[in-house]
């Protein structure tokens, strides 16, 4: 999945990274917290001092500001859980009078409908069905936060009912408090139903089933396949599956009944063995193969005692299977009956056959008493609900790095001409490599003995393809990947050469996650890779020294290239619930109502309620597009501020061309970086809600990082505080009355 | 602090110990959003309240009362001036545990019931749930809402909303109460009942501002008024004594001898009077009312004086 932004560690993301070589740092949260406080501390600070300066002259102006602050000490020290629970229930009670519930119809409606508006022929039916609640969720919840915090306050103003309460010994940061924590309350208690609501609807519309070999629709029987075979040779079967939900999969039945389908449109299902009927079929199946075996050992001279002796144990199961089937296929007893006495008869056949030593005859009539169980038993194999469609994989990104066409190690790739620089681009059939080095990849996390981890280290790509030619676009585009001993740096000092495993050669699948498997033993080759082949190396005691695993992996195709960034490549550590990654996007979006509610209810203390409506809407707009924002303000965005974009929209200017010299053009550069420069100001005080957003994460089924969360969660909190610490400042400074 | 109050600073605060509510020189000039001034709805007011004592706001519409009542409350804040209740500035939150307030016209929740109300603001003032338990139903069987304690306040006629608004003013059991028009929209009997919950209010020790253009009302409850007209202090003093008419004489006399009667005839009628009785006769507070009104109207400027003055009303 795409990540354009790394999810930093906790103490990285509060502390800081240093910037280091192309990776830009990231200035720690904690600090850039601690400077806009003293930032706003300052500003309140002077900016009552020059209120008070103003009224009452520069000498008791300090003395009131001082006031100001012991009154504002004293309301803190004596704020009283009860007074905001008073408020708080009465915010909800607000709230429900006012009928907030409406959203939730609004929402249930969608639901009801949605289905009806969904592409049915998507190739990721969970993609989309999550990208349609989650953002209608979004949408939603967010819309009733502004109206519930905006209008709250300045209703109260206007039909006087503030009167009441503030002649109480109510604390005006507890009326705020109270009115956030209400409508956080109310907004959670929403978006609890929804979130469940939403889920069920999920998990419905996607869950399907499909049936196996239904004659009446024209889909081929299950056929044999010797491709699966079990320990004992006896081989399973193949075939399509019935249509559902506009796709049909390839079932893949082992000889003891149980198997898997193939992978359409992201999910494949499990199937199986009802009753474990299968064993009797391969029982015929094999009793039909030993005859022609001996058939061809004795040239057509069997034994009778022996043929009967097959022939009786067939007999029996196929019985036995006919009775079961009776129960378990929910047939009708008269159809049971028939299948017995066509069985029944067919055997004598086969009996009569083989007394007369006519041993053709004998198999042929065997192959057709096991066509009349085949139709009992594969009625019996069931294929269950889709499976891996709704996931939170649980992915473990390492460092990348490049080689260039030489082999030598580079910053970046190949820049392919995309303006998108998040990929950087390999060559094939060059030196060219993108080489990813996981940590920690310990025998104790991976281990064959862990039934997810059997075959090796799981290793998902996502690696994305550059063609410059066609090709065979059938065909994917051929890559290796290759494991690289992890040299220490004494190593690297001595000169030794690593170890470079045998390459496993792979084609590129673009947009899904391909599976691979790095196996515990590895065939390489030493001194780079250019000495001498050794077969059956352990994986962690000769290749990941330290838990570090090195994957080096390159483009075979002359002149076609993949594409890498660093999450392309990662180990796959497991799955998480998917309904705990499904709640946690939820969260998320708690967490940007419970902005828009702060917000919401700090400008309502100052403006009436449309106004301060469109101010939160405005706040979210321009947190949103942060990012946007400072890149017009940069400059790295062509296009200029907004009123250099009208003009150029005005006189269908591009984004290039020049506007020409002149005074108006000053003016208008001039306007444009102060709005810019207030924009800039705003956007950095503003929540990023853009960062805001892991829909992505649970649509695509990829666990949300637990440091995320956190991240989300304290960037939240601080929000809370100081807005809530503000809103009481400008609600003191205000006249309740006026 | 502006220059018209310093010199009241000066002073000692209040002469008495008991005084609940002092404003000094205090002033409101509303302005508009450019910050120019729209009106001064109140012009350097100077007041005393003491403890125990029935005290009226008087005045036509726009003159003032309401302004005056919402500085007392911390609703707004002076222009200049101070405005103190129980010695503290009036802005600051801690007075209000002591003090009741019944707005002009019940602002209320209209979506809680009764009781909810009740209980709502009981929270604010952080009583215990037994104590709001008991202070709820005592004060709903006071005002006579036994019976629509369970009902929303949107469903309450204008009597039902004063008489909850009432009981939300009392829940504090308060020291000093604050009526803005208390007897607007009750019936006569309610009216009656509200006379006399003030007056037991102030048996019972309690200080009780009201303001109100319902002459008879103030006449009938209050101690002391004062005139607002326009935003400036007319009169001020004990009802009693406002209402006596100082330049008409009124005698009735009983057991003077015949020569001192012939004495006091001879006097009057040597000056042209012919005696009824003697004493001064009261008027009512209409008349007085109408005619500081037409007064002021006829010669703006005019002020009440105003001394500081010990509480009459204490022992």
């Amino acid at each position: 999945m795409t990540l354009e932004q790394e999810v930093l560690t906790l103490s990285q993301w509060l502390f800081g990274v240093p910037a280091s070589g192309s990776t830009p740092g990231h200035f720690g949260v904690l600090w850039a917290f601690a400077l806009v406080l003293v930032a706003l501390v300052v500003v309140v600070l002077f900016v009552a001092y020059l209120a008070f300066a103003m009224q009452y002259g520069p000498g008791e102006g300090f003395l009131r500001v001082g006031r100001m602050l012991r009154i504002a000490w004293t309301d803190l020290a004596s704020i009283s859980p009860r007074r905001i629970f008073a408020m708080t229930w009465l915010a909800f009670q607000e709230a429900i009078r006012m009928r907030v519930l409406v959203a939730f119809g609004v929402f249930v409606f969608v639901m009801l409908f949605a289905s009806w508006y969904l592409d049915v022929k998507t190739d990721k039916p969970a993609q989309l069905y999550m990208g349609v609640v989650l953002g209608w969720t979004n949408l939603l919840v967010l819309i009733l936060a502004l109206f519930l915090s905006s209008f709250s306050l300045p209703n109260d103003i206007k039909n006087r009912t503030i009167y009441t309460v503030v002649t109480k010994p109510v604390r005006l940061g507890e009326v705020i408090l109270g009115r956030m924590i209400g409508f956080t309350l109310i907004g959670t208690l929403i978006l609890a139903i929804m979130c469940i609501s939403s889920y069920i609807f999920v998990w419905r519309g996607l869950s399907h089933s499909h049936r196996l070999a239904a004659d009446n629709e024209g889909i081929p029987e299950l056929t044999e396949d010797p491709t699966i075979e079990d320990e004992d040779g006896h081989h399973g079967w193949s075939g399509l599956t019935s249509e559902s939900d506009y796709h049909r999969h390839t079932a893949y039945i082992n000889p003891d009944g149980t198997g898997y389908t193939d992978v359409q449109k992201g999910h494949r299902h499990q199937i199986f063995n009802v009753n474990g009927l299968s064993k009797p079929i391969a029982d015929i199946t094999e009793s039909a193969r030993t005859l022609r075996r001996a058939q061809e050992a004795t040239e057509g001279d069997i034994d009778p005692a022996y043929s009967r002796q097959i022939f009786r144990r067939v007999i029996e199961t196929s019985s036995r299977l006919v009775g079961e089937s009776q129960t378990a296929a929910g047939r009708s007893q008269g159809e049971a009956k028939q299948l017995y006495r066509d069985l029944a008869s067919t055997m004598e056949d086969v009996q009569t056959a083989a007394e007369a030593k006519k041993l053709d005859a004998t198999i042929d009539k065997l192959c057709q008493a096991q066509a009349i169980v085949n139709d009992v038993a594969i009625a019996r194999f069931v294929i269950g609900p889709p499976i891996d469609q709704l996931r939170a994989r649980m992915p473990q990104y390492g460092r990348l790095s490049f080689l260039d066409r030489a082999g030598l190690p580079t910053d970046k790739g190949v820049n392919v001409g995309n303006e998108w620089t998040y990929r950087s681009y390999i060559e094939g059939g060059t030196g060219a490599a993108a080489i990813w080095t996981f940590e920690n990849i310990t025998p104790d996390r991976f281990s064959p003995d862990n039934p997810e981890f059997e075959e090796g280290v799981p290793l998902d790509l996502t690696l994305r393809v550059f063609r410059t030619y066609k090709g065979d676009i059938e065909k994917g585009i051929l890559g290796r990947i290759q494991v690289i001993e992890a040299l220490s740096e004494e190593d690297v000092k001595a000169g030794k050469q690593p170890l470079v495993s045998e390459p496993q050669i792979f084609y590129a699948q673009e947009f899904t996650a391909d599976r691979k498997h790095i196996p515990y033993k590895i065939d390489a080759r030493d001194k780079g890779g250019a000495g001498s082949l050794q077969p059956d190396l352990n994986l962690f005691e000769d290749f990941a020294h330290d838990g570090r695993l090195i994957v080096r992996i390159q483009c075979e195709d002359r002149a076609q290239y993949f594409g890498a960034a660093k999450p392309d490549v990662y180990v796959w550590t497991g799955n998480n619930y998917f309904f705990v990654n499904f709640a946690k996007g939820y969260c998320t979006i708690w967490f940007q109502m419970v902005l828009v509610i702060c917000f919401g209810v700090l400008f309502s203390t100052f403006l009436s309620g449309p106004v301060a409506m469109l101010a939160t809407a405005m706040s979210y707009v321009t947190g949103y597009f942060a990012q946007f924002i400072s890149d017009v303000t940069s400059g790295e965005l062509e296009g200029g501020g907004p009123l250099e974009s009208m003009i150029r929209l005005f006189y269908q200017k591009n984004t290039v061309s020049d506007l020409g010299e002149g005074a108006s053009t000053t003016a208008v550069y001039g306007m444009d970086s102060i709005m810019l420069g207030i924009m800039t100001l705003f956007s950095y005080l503003m929540p990023d809600y853009g960062n805001l957003q892991t829909s992505s994460f649970v649509a695509e089924g990829y666990n949300i990082p637990p440091e995320l969360m956190t991240q989300h969660m304290l960037t939240t909190l601080a929000y809370f505080l100081v807005v809530a610490a503000l809103g009481y400042m400008v609600f003191k400074s205000r006249e309740v009355a006026a | 602090m502006s220059a018209a109050a310093a010199p009241e600073k000066a002073q000692p605060q209040g002469s008495a110990k008991d005084v609940v509510i002092e404003t000094r020189s205090l002033s409101k000039v509303y302005r508009d959003f450019w910050g120019r001034q729209k009106v001064r709805a109140l012009k350097a007011l100077d007041l005393q309240v003491h403890q125990g004592e029935i005290f009226g706001l008087l005045g036509p519409n726009g003159s003032g009362k309401t302004t005056t009542m919402k500085l007392l409350l911390g609703l707004l804040f002076p222009s200049s001036g101070e405005a103190l209740v129980f010695g503290n500035d009036a802005t600051d939150v801690g007075k209000n545990e002591r003090i009741g307030y019944l707005p002009e016209e019940s602002y209320l929740y209209k979506f809680l019931n009764a009781e909810e109300t009740l209980d709502f603001y009981g929270r604010l003032f952080d009583m215990p749930a037994s104590t709001r338990r008991d202070r709820v139903k005592e004060l709903i069987s006071m005002v006579g809402l036994d019976w629509a304690k369970r009902r929303q306040l949107k469903e309450y006629s204008k009597g039902m909303t004063r008489r909850i608004g009432l009981a939300q003013a009392l829940i504090n059991d308060p020291e000093l109460i604050l009526l803005d028009e208390p007897t607007t929209g009750l019936d006569p009997i309610g009216t009656r009942e509200m006379k006399d919950l003030i007056l037991d209010l102030r048996s019972k020790g309690k200080t009780v501002v009201m303001c109100s253009h319902l002459l008879a009302d103030v006449q009938d409850v209050c101690d002391r008024i004062a005139i607002l007209y326009q935003g400036e202090l007319k009169e001020l003093g004990r009802v009693d004594s406002l209402l006596q008419v100082q330049d008409v004489t009124q005698m009735q006399a009983k057991g003077l001898s015949d020569e001192a009667q012939a004495e006091l005839r001879e006097v009057i009628s040597r000056h042209g009077g012919e005696l009824l009785s003697m004493e001064n006769p009261t008027t009512t507070l209409e008349e007085l009312f109408l005619n500081i009104v037409r007064e002021s109207e006829a010669r703006p400027g005019r002020r009440a004086k105003v001394k500081r003055e010990g509480n009459p009303y204490t022992k």
